[in-house]
């Protein structure tokens, strides 16, 4: 079962093992040239990348990343365009013709209409589609904003709602639904709106924080250096300083903008991804990318600055791939500029994607779990980034209990393989409790281990829950192309860009969202700095935690690699118990840490563990804590404990006596009067089958254990005792005959 | 030739008219009120005039040698009288009119006699088997602390060691009944205790888990050592990992010595268990120098045979105020002054009694939390040194989890009454030595009449089982008797498979169902049901 | 009771030992004995005389001239002085002397070791002569009897020549002096099963050795009757004659009287008369029992201290003069003196006896006349030259007797038996057949129709077996042994269970307890002590206690209902 570190899908082409690389490029690409294509644009409110030429304009869906999927087409008029983007529901696409004019097509009547700036003095610096309830376009311009809504009659726009400031440029990404304006001398000052489902919401005014150069003049802030990323369901901004040579962090609350710290950059030009979300660094020159899992407060990096590889490259290359430098390629299809990691001309596309806008190529970027598993020995923290990645999940999930059994069988320190239990059990109750773990399934396990758990500790890190209720409710009603279910499965492991997309718009976090996961955000991270004002409304967003509805999925469909008792039980405890070799109390040692954390949490452990603890203790012979543990009720009782007692106590008498002791308990009345009998304590066994009434006991079996005791007093009582106790045994052909050998033996001793 | 066929009276004859010659005169039995106690060898002195060097312990020990050998004498006469007809089982009780002789036999031909007076005045009604548990656990406790009292005598023949070292260990221990002045042995009062087991906490799930996780750290953090651990909260023992007989052992002496209570009240809390009043703190060396002085010259005059190498220094675990709280939590004390005989007191070593092992001793207490470490000296090569730092490992690693377990046991805490169940007095006993009784405070508010009529059944239950050992060793005696006793009081007992419940119920009323109706209640809700039959 | 302390030497154990081991056999002579002589009766006459030396002869004669089974004895009893040789080879002592007592188990070593087949039915007198107390078998025997003289003379054993034993009991005094110089009496000494239960009676030591379960205060009542016997054939005064000697040899005096003692010791196992101080009586129609009743007390205006008419240990009727009342203790040993020496049953007899309990320094004298095979007569009266006057008084009762046919009664009862568990009235168990002894149906055989189909699993809710007491009558009703109880065995087992029970109620310290439920693998035992009556009821294992107690308590009204048959009422000695 254990997936060995080496990447499976690495096919010949993969670089030397001496290159390592924690993301890297699947190769193939999806190739978007087109003959006469006037560029590239990338819309990524649809997600999609968009190839005008004269007439035709193509368009390739972006995620799910299926590299050999044809472009579907548009018609397309003459002029300009500076952008283009289609409506939210793909109805209508609006292309920027100039910096007053935007035209607009109607997909369905094919009919065109425009809409012009007012005064000349403001351009429109650009725009985006909204699922704003109030709108259905914005409008950025130098002047301000504009909300306008297409009014269907009048085939014309409205304008709802306007913003005045002004503005030198402005950032939007669509699955953070927000705007930030940049203005001011060094446009370092900025406002941000965030317009999503749940309304506008204004975002107090920021100044980025930019380093002074010695020359004392002032650097102006470019949009290129502001980047918005949303991680675990929050929405970061990430402002590239030169001059210090920083990338700082700011975190956006519904009514405050708060720093967080800042990141070291090693390259003038920085390029952002977000995988997973996981947050990739790209120091473009140095042509190294630096992960940063910036779930917990730590700054720092996942792991050292590693390069971007290709993978999957399909020619054999025996010249080792040097960091960056391609080899001859004799490949025919692929050239070689083709293999430049970060070319000249790569475009880094919001969250994962980058565009080599020569090549007319667009690659997707992995991240190669196993290699950062195996960069650090810190194993409890990397199971912690492990159990909050979503993609892949079930890989991620063997390789969480590759990684357990390992630290196990190399008998690593118990506080240190407790920590790795203690992070696998919160991880499953959180996400139990949270309702990303579906309850009923158990792909794994036949019986299904009773999951019910009452509240306990949010499981914070990706909120994934409201931005599933959030975007269900989104999807309904914008009806963007995703039709299926937020959960269906199809969307789960397979090539992870429809998940990207899925992920994105999932996180497609109104501010309110903000203002849930800074609710959230005081939970996890004492340090960070809290609004006073804030005053978290309820969440109105967060959904019930889904329901699985069909219960054998496939694990292939597997969703999160949280790990369940029952999978920890036959996974980790049950292998490793076999090829554990010396004494069993390491083990047991272990199993007492994962009782300890299970516990903590609530959850309930698989039956099956007690009968392992009890063997390995019997194995041991560690009555003391044998017995000790059964009384405390440490090993919970069940039929099989008791059992698995009865069986470990053949030489000890004490032990097989808490066994019968813990039938008793468990009212599993008629195997206590059968073993009570097989015991030798007959008598106890008639007697307690009266109390109980265990009717269902055998007469004969009774009776021959006490002619075995050739005492004809004790068969008559036991005689007497069925005679009274079972209706009808009196005629019946047990009872003839054993009165027929009780009258010999009393006529024998009697003379 | 084999012992029983030389025709008996020869033989039973041979050595008391021996003892004749030694002692001249008739001796007059000058028993002093109260009690004797003796340890001896029946492998010493079967030779002319060596009689005397039977006996290794003789208390009082002022007694005039005629006496103590007549009590010798009898002892023997009646240990060889009774192998005739029991070999296999020799005497254990002579009851007389006005003393009661209790017959231990601690090793192979080595010997505990108790002879108690019967004064009808005092409450000297007791149980036989309370009585033999009082030597067993001397002799236990001796073994723990210097291994067994024959290898002792093989170490040297003389028996001047073993003679010190039997002294001071059953003196110190004989402290432990001195209550103003006066030795209160167990009485029929006791008739709901059970002395050599131990008396558990109960403790929720949770709180176990958190006690099992420390123990296994406390196994880890002692490295390479296997080290057996016992955790005591209060005067209740929580976990343990010894063996049942050890467990017992240790446990009785920590009652006596180490937990929070008998450091603090210098006294040991059996007595106080026992009177529950304080008892007054007669230190040990006030009744030792009142007898002991009289026979230490006799003891030391006549076996202090040149070139002794006994150190005067004798190691004395049983005496009060030996062990004190040190700065890192551990407890320190002087019992063993180490070989060197540099300041730094050694730490003190014991025996495992299954395995006759030796381990050092080590306890740390934290507020009402005990723990205590057995460290194989065989696994600690560079001794004390070994130890100290396999101490500091433990504190580092364990004492974070021993907050937490310590706070969760007092939480969980239901003080002294913890166990009182109301409208019973009951006691109950396991095979694994595990007692839970009513507390000694509410056993009190009994009548005279109800503790005399328990203390007599309980008589009549020991006779039961000890017959059933004999028997059939495999089955224990599974037997049910409850009687409504002249005061109205039901005086009720069961044993099945190993399990005893012992109980009086003096406002129950008259009827028999009533009563055995009561003991199911409890059974099932105290006993899980083990003592609910019919 | 003398003392041991005025005795002359109290030498300290050692010495005890001392004397007996090192010196031989032969002791040198106590200056005077009493002589046991063995002599052919004469004809048909009892007569005492006084012979020279002042001891009371009693010559019992008997009908057929021959004296059964050899051991005629003649008891001398001297009043006075005390004198002639009295070493062990002179004395008539030699005569067969089976070991006594009940069949004589070994305590299994172990499970191979053979066991005695205690199925054989109990023969009276001394068995296993030869063994001593170095043979293993002698160690093995369950339970051991001794009486010895405080000077250590064996007088009497259960098993082995008491000879033999010599040393042995000279090991006994030792220990029994040895702990009286210490101020102290030795009761009690257990080892593993055994005890060794000392009674010490003036200069009469008694000593038991058993391995059975019975409690020390049963063993000792035991010991108590033994003694009660011994009393019951010499009177107390015999102590006077260790007075006189210390060396005095007691045993001539007791000459063939093994087989009372054997067969006493043999009814411990089965009359519970020995531990429930109460005697019994024969079930009986009322008019019959008072038919002779009132011949009895005729009699008894006449000079007679008691009449008592009894068919082996069950009393038919029993009458005493003027105030007089007579122990159940008494009777019991006067029935088991009179049972089990086969002279009295040949012929009329006319012997003096001593009632412990009634007056232990005086001698009465017994009239015995058997009338059948059972049924027997005893006169009993303070004048020594009373028996021609008895002779007439049992003539008349004889006819009387014959008139009213109270003898046919007695062997009819005999033979039906008393009361029977599985004849408990009222209960629902179809197998109960109709209160037989109620209704004096006469045939039995539609009773024995009933019992064959299930026979063997006892009464109702696994009754096996009950004991009614009556405190005021001083009598006791038991049920009869019924299937499962079979063998001479179980029925021992029962006994002692009883045993133990009756001692841990009567625990004599402080007053005896009201109830005790009492179960193991054995039995379910119940008992009752009420101040009108005790209750004892045996049940199977596996009987459910509610069940158990109604039962008991539908027992309780059965003995109620038929008491006027199963008590002689009316004839406690208080009540004329």
């Amino acid at each position: 079962m254990s997936n060995k570190a080496s990447s499976s899908q690495s096919s010949i082409g993969f670089s030397m093992s001496s290159t390592m690389s924690h993301a890297y490029i699947q190769y193939p690409p999806m190739r978007c040239s087109i003959t006469g294509s006037r560029g590239l644009f990338y819309d990524d409110g649809n997600k999609l990348l968009i190839s005008p030429t004269s007439d035709q304009v193509y368009l390739w869906k972006t995620t799910p990343f299926s590299p050999h999927e044809a472009p579907t087409s548009d018609p397309i008029s003459e002029g300009p365009i500076l952008s283009i983007r289609y409506s939210l529901d793909a109805r209508f696409r609006a292309i920027q013709r100039s910096s007053q004019e935007i035209q607009f097509w109607q997909k369905e009547t094919g009919d065109t209409f425009n809409h012009k700036c007012k005064s000349e003095s403001e351009s429109i610096l650009g725009f985006f589609w909204t699922d704003c309830p109030l709108g259905d376009i914005v409008l950025v311009k130098t002047s301000g904003l504009d909300l306008l809504s297409f009014d269907s009659e009048s085939k014309s726009l409205q304008l709802v709602e306007t913003r005045r400031l002004n503005v030198s440029w402005y950032v939007y990404t669509h699955e953070s639904r927000l705007v930030l304006l940049a203005s001011g001398m060094q446009c370092k000052s900025f406002t941000g709106f965030q317009l999503s489902t749940a309304g506008i919401i204004r975002l107090p005014r920021f100044e980025m924080v930019m380093a002074k150069t010695e020359a004392n003049n002032k650097p102006v802030l470019s949009a290129d250096d502001v980047y918005i990323v949303t991680v675990y369901g929050r929405i970061y901004c990430l402002q590239i300083d030169r001059v210090a040579m920083l990338l700082h962090s700011y975190r956006f609350y519904r009514d405050a903008v708060v720093q967080q710290g800042s990141l070291p950059i090693y390259s003038s030009k920085i390029a952002i991804s977000v995988v997973d979300n996981v947050l990739l660094v790209h120091q473009v020159e140095a042509k190294v990318v630096i992960l940063y899992d910036i779930f917990a407060d730590s700054r720092a990096p996942i792991s050292a600055p590693l390069p971007l590889l290709f993978r999957g490259l399909p020619r054999i290359s025996s010249s080792s791939r040097s960091n960056g430098k391609e080899g001859e390629s004799s490949e025919v299809n692929v050239t070689e500029n083709e293999t430049i990691v970060y070319g000249d001309d790569w475009t880094f596309l919001v969250p994962d994607l980058i565009c080599d806008v020569s090549n007319k190529l667009l690659w997707k970027i992995h991240l190669d779990l196993e290699a950062i598993s195996a960069s650090s020995s810190e194993v409890p923290s990397i199971l912690e980034f492990l159990q909050r990645r979503k993609l892949e999940a079930s890989k991620t999930k063997q390789l969480c209990l590759g990684m357990t059994r390992t630290a196990i069988l190399e008998r690593r320190p118990v506080t240190m393989v407790a920590r790795v239990i203690e992070v696998l059990v919160s991880s499953y109750a959180h996400a139990l409790k949270t309702g990303t773990y579906p309850k009923g399934t158990k792909p794994e396990m036949t019986s299904s281990s009773s999951e019910e758990h009452s509240g306990s500790p949010r499981y914070e890190s990706t909120g994934r829950v409201d931005a599933l209720g959030k975007s269900v409710k989104h999807e309904s009603n914008a009806g963007i192309n995703n039709k299926s279910p937020i959960r269906s499965s199809n969307i789960s492991t397979s090539e992870s860009e429809d998940n990207t997309h899925f992920e994105s718009l999932r996180i497609n976090s109104p501010l309110q969202k903000v203002v849930k996961e800074n609710f959230v955000g005081t939970q996890i991270s004492t340090s960070e700095v809290q609004p006073t004002s804030f005053q978290s409304q309820h969440l109105g967003l967060s959904s019930n935690p889904l329901k699985a509805t069909d219960g054998d999925r496939q694990d292939t469909h597997l969703t999160s690699p949280v790990i369940s008792p029952d999978d920890l039980y036959n996974f980790v405890f049950a292998p490793v118990e076999e090829e554990l070799v010396g004494d069993p109390s390491y083990l047991v040692a272990i199993i007492v840490e994962y009782l300890r954390s299970a516990n903590a949490e609530k959850i309930k452990v698989h039956p099956d563990l007690f009968v392992l603890t009890i063997q390995l203790l019997a194995r041991s012979e560690r009555y003391s804590e044998l017995v000790l543990s059964i009384i405390n009720k440490v090993l919970e009782p069940s039929k099989e404990v008791a059992m698995q007692l009865m069986e470990s106590g053949r030489q000890n008498f004490h032990i097989r006596k808490l066994g019968l002791d813990m039938l008793r308990q468990l009212s599993l009345h008629h195997d206590y009067v059968v073993l009570l009998a097989r015991e030798g304590y007959y008598l106890e066994a008639l007697r307690y089958a009266r109390k109980h009434k265990v009717n269902t006991i055998q007469p004969t079996l009774f009776l021959e254990a006490a002619l075995a005791s050739n005492d004809s007093q004790v068969l008559a009582a036991v005689l007497r005792f069925f005679g009274d106790f079972m209706p009808g045994f009196r005629n019946s052909m047990d009872h003839r005959t054993y009165a027929r050998i009780l009258n010999e033996m009393s006529s024998i001793t009697a003379t | 030739m084999p012992l029983w066929l030389i025709p008996f009276p020869v033989l039973f004859s041979l050595k008391i008219c021996k003892l004749k010659e030694v002692m001249g005169l008739a001796s007059v039995n000058a028993a002093n009120d109260g009690m004797q106690f003796c340890v001896f060898d029946l492998k010493r002195g079967q030779q002319e005039g060596q009689e005397l060097d039977k006996i290794l312990f003789f208390f009082p020990a002022d007694l005039p040698f005629s006496t103590q050998l007549s009590v010798i004498g009898l002892s023997e006469g009646l240990i060889t009288f009774t192998r005739i007809f029991s070999p296999e089982a020799a005497c254990e009780v002579i009851e007389a009119e006005r003393h009661s002789h209790i017959f231990y036999e601690a090793e192979p031909d080595i010997w505990m006699v108790m002879i108690v007076e019967k004064s009808k005045a005092s409450e000297a009604i007791w149980r036989v088997d309370a009585l033999q548990k009082v030597l067993k656990e001397v002799h236990n406790l001796f073994m723990m602390f210097h291994g067994s009292i024959r290898s002792m005598i093989e170490k040297e023949p003389s028996g001047g060691l073993v003679r010190t070292h039997l002294y001071s260990f059953i003196m110190d221990y004989l402290n432990v009944f001195l209550i103003t002045k006066k030795l209160q042995l167990p009485s029929f009062r006791d008739c709901l205790m059970e002395r050599g087991t131990v008396q558990m906490l109960t403790v929720g799930r949770e709180a176990a888990i958190e006690v099992q996780s420390l123990v296994k750290v406390l196994e880890y953090s002692a490295g390479s050592a296997s080290c057996y651990s016992l955790i005591m909260f209060q005067d209740l023992l929580v976990s343990t990992t010894l063996s049942p007989e050890d467990t017992v052992n240790l446990f009785t002496y920590a009652v006596l010595r180490l937990t929070p209570r008998a450091l603090s009240s210098g006294v040991s809390s059996w007595s106080s268990l026992l009177r529950g009043s304080t008892a007054s703190n007669a230190t040990a060396t006030s009744t030792s120098t009142h007898s002991g002085s009289v026979s230490e010259q006799q003891y030391h005059s006549r076996d202090a045979s040149p070139g002794q190498s006994n150190s005067n220094h004798i190691e004395r675990p049983l005496q009060h105020d030996r062990w004190h709280k040190g700065k890192d939590g551990f407890l320190g004390t002087d019992i063993q002054i180490s070989e060197m005989g540099s300041l730094i007191s050694a730490t003190p070593t014991i025996y495992l009694q299954q395995t006759g092992e030796r381990m050092y001793l080590c306890a740390y207490q934290y507020k009402s939390l005990t723990l205590i470490l057995l460290l194989p000296v065989s696994s600690l090569l560079n001794g004390e040194q070994g130890v100290s730092q396999v101490k500091q490992q433990i504190v580092e690693s364990a004492s974070l989890k021993m907050l937490k377990v310590e706070e969760k046991l007092s939480k969980g805490w239901g003080g002294e009454n913890a166990y009182h169940v109301s409208g019973y007095r009951y006691l109950l006993v396991d095979d694994r030595h595990v007692s839970r009784a009513s507390p000694a405070a509410k056993v009190t508010t009994l009548t005279k009449e109800s503790l005399l009529a328990m203390n007599k059944l309980r008589e009549e239950v020991d006779l039961e089982k000890n017959r059933a050992k004999l028997d059939n060793m495999g089955k224990e005696k599974d037997m049910e008797i409850c009687i409504r006793a002249k005061n109205n009081a039901w005086v009720i007992a069961r044993t099945t498979r190993g399990k005893e419940l012992y109980m009086v119920l003096e406002k129950a009323n008259e009827t028999l169902l009533y009563a055995a109706d009561a003991v199911e209640k409890f059974s099932n809700r105290y006993c899980g049901g083990a003592f609910s039959l019919d | 009771m003398s003392t041991t302390d005025d005795l002359p030497n109290s030498e300290p154990l050692e010495t005890r030992f001392n004397s007996i081991a090192l010196q031989d056999e032969e002791q040198e002579q106590p200056e005077s004995s009493s002589r046991l002589q063995a002599q052919p009766p004469e004809e048909e006459s009892l007569c005492r005389s006084v012979n020279g030396d002042g001891i009371l002869e009693i010559r019992r004669v008997d009908g057929d001239g021959g004296t059964r089974n050899g051991c005629g004895w003649r008891r001398t009893n001297s009043e006075l002085e005390m004198d002639g040789p009295s070493s062990p080879s002179s004395s008539g002592y030699a005569g067969e002397r089976g070991t006594s007592g009940e069949d004589d188990e070994i305590v299994e070593i172990s499970n191979d070791v053979a066991v005695m087949d205690s199925q054989l039915p109990w023969t009276p007198g001394k068995r296993h002569v030869d063994e001593d107390d170095a043979s293993i078998s002698w160690r093995k025997r369950k339970k051991h009897f001794f009486i010895l003289s405080y000077s250590g003379k064996p007088i009497y054993s259960r098993y082995g020549d008491e000879l033999k034993l010599a040393g042995f009991s000279a090991t006994l005094q030792a220990i029994i002096s040895f702990v009286e110089n210490g101020g102290d009496r030795v009761k009690l000494v257990r080892a593993g099963k055994h005890q060794v239960i000392f009674l010490v009676k003036g200069p009469i030591y008694l000593v038991c050795i058993s391995c059975t379960e019975e409690p020390y205060e049963s063993l000792r009542g035991q010991l108590e009757l033994i003694y009660g016997q011994m009393i019951l054939i010499l009177t107390k005064s015999v102590n006077r004659c260790f007075e006189k000697n210390p060396k005095f040899d007691m045993t001539p005096l007791l000459g063939g009287t093994d087989v009372v003692f054997s067969s006493l010791i043999h009814s411990f196992s089965w009359n519970p008369a020995t531990f429930l101080h109460a005697y019994t009586c024969l079930p009986l129609a009322y008019a019959t029992r008072q038919a002779a009743g009132a011949i009895l007390h005729d009699v008894a205006d006449s000079g007679v201290l008691f009449a008592i008419l009894m068919c082996k240990h069950k009393v038919v009727s029993l009458v005493g003069a003027q105030k007089a009342s007579l122990h159940p203790d008494d009777m019991l040993l006067l029935s088991n003196f009179i049972t089990s020496s086969d002279s009295f049953r040949t012929s009329e007899s006319f012997s003096p006896i001593c009632l412990p309990r009634y007056n232990p320094m005086a001698f009465l004298y017994a009239y015995v006349h058997y009338f059948d095979v059972d049924t027997y007569l005893v006169l009993l009266t303070t004048s020594s030259d009373a028996f021609y006057h008895l002779k007439d008084c049992r003539i008349r009762i004889e006819m009387v007797l014959l008139k009213s046919n109270v003898l046919s009664e007695v062997q009819r009862s005999m033979l039906d038996g008393g009361m029977r568990v599985e004849e408990l009235p009222g209960c629902l168990l179809p197998h109960s057949a109709s209160p037989r002894l109620g209704q004096h149906k006469q045939s039995t055989d539609s009773l024995e129709r009933f019992r064959e189909p299930f026979v063997g699993i006892g009464g109702p809710a696994g009754l096996w077996h009950f004991i009614y007491r009556s405190i005021y009558l001083d009598q006791y009703v038991a049920s009869e042994f019924s299937s499962p109880i079979n063998s001479p065995r179980q029925q021992k087992r029962l006994y002692r269970a009883y045993r133990k029970l009756y001692a841990s109620m009567h625990d004599i310290g402080n007053g005896s307890h009201k109830t005790q439920f009492r179960r193991d693998e054995n039995y379910v035992l119940l008992c009752w002590v009420t101040p009108d009556f005790e209750l004892y009821a045996a049940f199977d294992p596996l009987a459910d206690k509610a069940l158990a107690i109604k039962t008991c308590n539908r027992v309780c009204q059965w003995i109620k209902d038929v008491e006027n048959e199963i008590f002689l009422l009316g004839a406690s000695p208080f009540s004329w």
